[in-house]
């Protein structure tokens, strides 16, 4: 650990002093400092222990990359503007390749800003060389939107040279003997985060739900609902302001989720009611489509870019400008939408039923079942539908009825995902990993179907626009041809997949695990 | 990573120079550099203000006893560390002599700190030797400063003949001149034309400047004390043109 708390602001004064007589120093005169702490929503830089520090304003940023606990850097970069995406830094900027495996298409947000003063004090060697930098820093808080700070207090920051890891030591011993005690070591990060209620690396949207078989299964279907309107809950300030497209598809995908359990656990939760909020999430899948779409096709942009030979590229770019503005267009429609009343007491009346009391007594047949019962008997269910559902597709079945297979092996997973915790989680994980082999042809079938009919549509959309070049219509023809081509591929593989969950092993892991105890006196 | 060898078979041709100010550009723009200092003389050590001395000595290192991993020392700059020289690296040849492939030794050396650095910049010592050839095979292009006079021409011609009398005619030749007055109408003349097959001329040229000479007084590279003097402004476009070249 390279940083330490102070317990008192005498602390770095003493130690200033007592410095001074040791070492030989140079001292530099104290200055303002003003910057951020940056990550994704969900923390991924965090979450491979590394931390994006800029400085800065205006035209120069300073970004430094350093392990969590370390004043180290990985790396140390001076930018003209901050970025929001890996994507913005230029194709061959080493800061790029550093942080863009870990954030995707994740957008870096301003989580935390600080300001404060520091000295910069550095220890030479008999050459005048830097064999130790320490930093002696007063720091304050505020939180990316300025609702929260907080006074961090005074700070010791050392940043060891290679080669000279002596001094490093040399200079925490006399730490111990000028405070008579080591100060707290604790990376600003941290401290900065716990100071203004931030959780780094809590987010996540998978599913996570620790039940109990004998648990009574409205307790534990509203439990899970109550997770997934959390998870829609968070990603809505994200989605409104098109953060990064991530939030919208997580919110779309928790609604998704929540609307497939109420279809999928039918008489558990009150039937009036679970109508009208599975209306409900239809609507909300509804109003934020037309922007998802949009994202999907800018998502795909660059990949579209590749698949077309060199010469031809450039002819593409007024199919991205297309995409830009309808894609601004649909998002501020969508604020507004997510802004609304309607919205919002949706997920206010959705929450004061999950948390009110559980029926009593139960309003729904299935309410007072034990949940491990009831969960099997509807995976179970699921699996044989899905089976049927596959066994009748043929090499010329029309599309329409591979998307209904698609539908139902996703109904079958979040089935899976949300009761997993009732089954031996390797069984379990084996079979959804099958299942998701599965989803994932299925989903490529069927995403370079609708893109394909989706890109010709667009292109009469452009041309009534007017204005668009032949030479992009011929480009987005090239994209239509290798998409048609990408789904013949992706059906050549599809009886493949199919029979590792539809083979006489696959259907006994299933039936191990879900199927219903057989009646007594029933025949094997 | 990418390995340039600032190269001559002539001293005093502003080599150290060109690694010390070459590597504060590129750590400068975010690339994780490292100098080899393998000149026993220990200019480039000097000039970052570290002692020119590695532990065990040159032998070991060679060998591959000691990793240079754990030799390397951080400098004052970011992004930018230092494998000190050593005095015994003035017996380098003899101890590659007895190792095993012995003109691939340096590369082999270099290949574990691949994942650490985006760009190595080795200052080799003067003369062709067993060291200039391992310089020679492990290097992404040969970087090679000349003072503007026809011995300096005479050398790149027999530089660029053993190259090619060792298979190594791949390896790119970036040439450019250093220490220009162009005062002199020999330099002027020479920088005119530089007629020599195999070699990639660079436009870039650096000016003979008191600045470049401060170096040794500063401790420092240039832009650290004289950013915007004309030398310096030589040295990013100089860069600029090695960049394109790889």
């Amino acid at each position: 650990m390279d940083f330490y708390r102070f317990s008192t602001a005498d602390d770095p004064i003493a130690l200033e002093r007592r410095m001074a007589e040791v070492f030989r120093l140079k001292v530099q005169p104290e200055r303002g400092i003003r910057g951020h702490f940056l990550d994704s929503f969900d923390w991924r830089l965090y979450g491979s222990g590394r931390v994006l520090e800029e400085e800065g304003s205006g035209r120069r940023h300073r970004l430094t990359l350093r392990p969590l606990g370390s004043a180290a850097p990985l790396r140390v970069v001076q930018r003209a503007a901050l970025p929001r995406f890996a994507a913005d830094l230029a194709e061959g900027d080493p800061l790029r390749a550093d942080i863009g495996a870990s954030l995707e298409i994740r957008a870096l947000l301003p989580w935390i800003r600080l300001s404060g003063r520091r000295k910069t004090i550095s220890i030479l060697d008999e050459e005048g060389k830097r064999v130790l930098r320490i930093d002696i820093e007063r720091l304050r808080a505020r939180s990316g939107d300025g609702r929260k700070d907080a006074v961090l207090g005074d700070w010791l920051r050392l940043a060891p040279v290679r080669g000279y890891e002596d001094w490093l030591e040399r200079l925490e011993s006399l730490l111990v003997e000028v405070l008579e005690r080591h100060p707290e070591p604790l990376d600003p990060l941290l401290a900065a985060a716990a100071a203004l209620d931030l959780s780094p690396g809590v987010y996540s949207p998978k599913l996570d739900f620790r039940l109990d078989p004998q648990e009574r299964a409205e307790a534990a279907v509203k439990r899970i609902c109550l997770g997934l309107l959390e998870t829609l809950e968070v990603n809505v300030a994200g989605a409104r302001a098109d953060l990064d497209s991530e939030f919208l598809h997580d919110l779309r995908v928790a609604t998704r989720r929540a609307r497939s359990l109420l279809t999928q656990v039918k008489g558990v939760i009150e039937p009036e009611i679970a109508e009208r909020f599975k209306d409900a999430f239809a609507w909300v899948q509804k109003i934020t489509g037309p922007t998802r779409d949009m994202d999907v096709y800018l998502l795909a942009y660059p990949g579209y870019l590749k698949s077309l030979p060199e010469p031809v590229r450039a002819d593409l770019a007024p199919l991205r400008n297309f995409l830009h503005s309808h894609q601004r267009r649909e998002s501020k429609r969508l604020a507004r939408q997510l802004g609304s009343r309607r919205f919002r007491n949706l997920l206010l009346e959705w929450r004061s039923i999950l948390e009110g009391p559980l029926g009593e007594p139960p309003t729904a047949v299935n309410a007072p079942t034990p949940i491990g019962e009831l969960a099997g008997a509807r995976i179970w269910r699921m699996y044989r539908r899905v089976r049927r559902e596959g066994r009748a597709i043929g090499a010329d079945s029309p599309a329409a009825q591979l998307h209904e297979l698609r539908k139902s092996c996703k109904k079958l997973r979040y089935l899976i995902e949300f009761f997993r915790s009732l089954y031996p989680p390797e069984e379990v994980g084996a079979l959804v990993s099958r299942l998701k082999g599965l989803l994932d042809t299925l989903g490529a079938f069927q995403d370079c179907q609708v893109q394909a009919q989706q890109l010709r549509a667009y292109a009469e959309q452009m041309v009534a626009e007017g204005g668009v070049p032949p030479a992009t219509l011929l480009a987005m023809g090239m994209l239509v041809a290798d998409l048609l081509r990408r789904q013949a591929e992706a059906r050549e593989g599809l009886a493949q997949r199919f029979s590792e969950l539809d083979g006489a092993e696959g259907r006994q892991r299933f039936e191990a695990l879900f199927a219903p105890a057989a009646p007594a006196g029933a025949q094997p | 990573m990418k390995i340039l060898a600032v190269y001559n078979i002539k001293g005093g041709v502003g080599k150290t120079a060109t690694a010390v100010n070459l590597a504060y550009l590129y750590a400068g723009v975010g690339l994780r550099t490292l100098v080899w200092d393998l000149d026993p003389q220990g200019a480039a050590s000097f000039y970052f203000r570290v002692k020119p001395k590695i532990k065990g000595g040159g032998e070991k290192m060679v060998q591959g006893k000691r990793d240079l991993d754990e030799l390397v020392k951080g400098t004052d700059f970011d992004n930018l560390d230092l494998l000190p020289a050593d005095f015994s690296y003035r017996h380098m040849d003899l101890v590659l002599g007895e190792a095993k492939k012995p003109t691939l030794r340096l590369l082999k050396l270099l290949r574990p700190l691949s994942e650490s650095y985006d760009r190595v910049i080795l200052d080799c010592p003067p003369s062709i030797s067993l060291v200039s050839e391992n310089v020679f095979r492990a290097a992404d292009a040969l970087v090679v400063p000349m003072i503007p006079t026809t011995l300096s021409v005479r050398t790149l011609q027999q530089l660029v003949a053993f190259l090619h009398g060792h298979d190594l005619s791949y390896v790119p030749v970036l040439a450019f001149f250093s220490m220009v007055d162009r005062r002199k109408r020999l330099h002027l003349e020479t920088l005119a034309a530089l007629p020599v097959e195999g070699v990639r001329p660079l436009r870039a040229y650096i000016p003979y400047a008191s600045a470049v000479e401060q170096m040794g007084v500063h401790r420092a590279p240039l832009a650290t004390f004289a950013p915007g003097s004309a030398a310096a402004l030589a040295y990013e476009q100089l860069l600029q043109e090695i960049e394109t070249a790889l």
